[in-house]
């Protein structure tokens, strides 16, 4: 893979990348350099990549794992480890706003915090995010169904469903 | 959409049986603030392909080649297995130059001849003269001598005993050991050559039926 190929195909995922270690990291430098990490790792397999049948997949997966190496080894602080905040309240958060969703999102199980992050977030397809998360496609719909059910029991919790129309 | 449409098009969602171009319908309905806020994000990474180009030249020289263990066992396990052969063919080699592996042909023959051992030190002065001194044993045992001679039989009670026996004087009543043909009536020496003969054969014996091939005549008498 030469240089300009690298640049359509990988590096236009640093974003996405970026965006889905913020879910991981507490931190953006931390969530920053470890995309700049995984670049360069996969700058130096750049021949190797052609092989791969979902190159936006296994950049994924080498962000979700290197995440979980530095939470383990460097102590970094993860964002999804943060309890849910009993503050929560309509005083804190008057509206419905996607900051309130990710912090539930973030509560979430492991399976189901990345499952409904990368489908209602990032738009993900099904197949895509079964090799994100190592998953079949059936246990990706499970999990996906289970988080969207939880969020919207946490919500129901926060807001008057009837009033606010959650969903 | 229809109300009845939207509240199938809900349940369909949280089933988590939505199609993406469904769940984009939803989030784009007006009113519906949970979809609404699940637009994708816009959160960017400030940083573009030159500076990672840049990055990436300035890193390089850092970058050390990792090879693979698997390309290096077969030429490690080629090296050890050539040492490990080198080594046994090196053992062979000196064990087949090692004189025990010739075959001598060992003799150790020990008399019962009653010794004179008036003074030890006499006698030592006597089995001194007579260094190497290939001799004929003497005339048979005696009926008389029996009882000395069965005192006489273990090399170290004669030790032991020098002094408490006072046999004849016969130079020829002295203890001998007799190797390849030649006798040697020096106490130490003969007890050495003894020694080394057993060894010699201990280690011919050792080696199995390969050893026993090299000791083609061993003949042991007390």
């Amino acid at each position: 893979m030469n240089q300009e190929a690298f640049k359509n195909t990988v590096f236009v995922l640093k974003d996405k990348l970026y965006r889905f270690a913020n879910r991981f990291l507490e931190h953006q430098e931390d969530a920053y350099d470890l995309v700049q990490e995984v670049m360069l790792k996969l700058w130096e397999k750049r021949n190797q990549l052609d092989q791969l049948e979902n190159i936006e997949a296994f950049a994924m997966q080498m962000v979700r794992n290197m995440a979980y190496n530095k939470i383990d080894k460097q102590g970094r602080h993860a964002k999804y480890l943060k309890q849910l905040p009993p503050d929560i309240e309509v005083e804190k958060y008057p509206a419905l706003t996607k900051e309130l969703i990710l912090k539930m999102i973030d509560t979430l199980p492991e399976k189901q915090r990345y499952v409904m992050y990368l489908r209602d977030i990032e738009e993900c397809e099904i197949s895509d995010i079964a090799a994100i998360a190592g998953l079949e496609e059936n246990a990706v719909r499970v999990n996906l169904s289970r988080a969207r059910s939880t969020v919207r029991l946490n919500l129901t919790k926060v807001f008057d469903y009837e009033k606010r129309r959650i969903g | 959409m229809k109300r009845e449409e939207l509240d199938r098009q809900k349940a369909k969602y949280w089933g988590g049986k939505t199609s993406l171009e469904e769940e984009r319908k939803l989030k784009e309905l007006e009113g519906e603030k949970f979809f609404n806020a699940l637009q994708p994000s816009e959160d960017a990474m400030d940083w573009d392909f030159d500076d990672f180009i840049q990055q990436v030249n300035e890193k390089k020289p850092e970058i050390k080649k990792v090879h693979p263990l698997a390309r290096h066992i077969i030429p490690m396990t080629a090296i050890a297995a050539t040492v490990i052969f080198a080594f046994f063919l090196i053992r062979q080699i000196i064990e087949s130059n090692n004189d025990t592996a010739k075959p001598i042909i060992t003799r150790a023959e020990v008399n019962n001849q009653v010794l004179d051992v008036k003074k030890s030190g006499t006698k030592d002065k006597e089995l001194t003269d007579q260094d190497d001194t290939p001799r004929i044993a003497n005339s048979p045992l005696s009926p008389t001598d029996i009882k000395q001679t069965s005192i006489a039989n273990n090399k170290k009670d004669h030790m032991k005993s020098t002094e408490d026996f006072n046999v004849g004087p016969a130079r020829e009543e002295q203890f001998y050991v007799e190797i390849n043909g030649v006798k040697i009536y020096n106490q130490e020496k003969a007890i050495e050559i003894t020694e080394t003969a057993l060894q010699l054969a201990t280690s011919n014996l050792r080696k199995g039926m390969k050893g026993v091939k090299n000791i083609k005549y061993l003949k042991i008498e007390i």
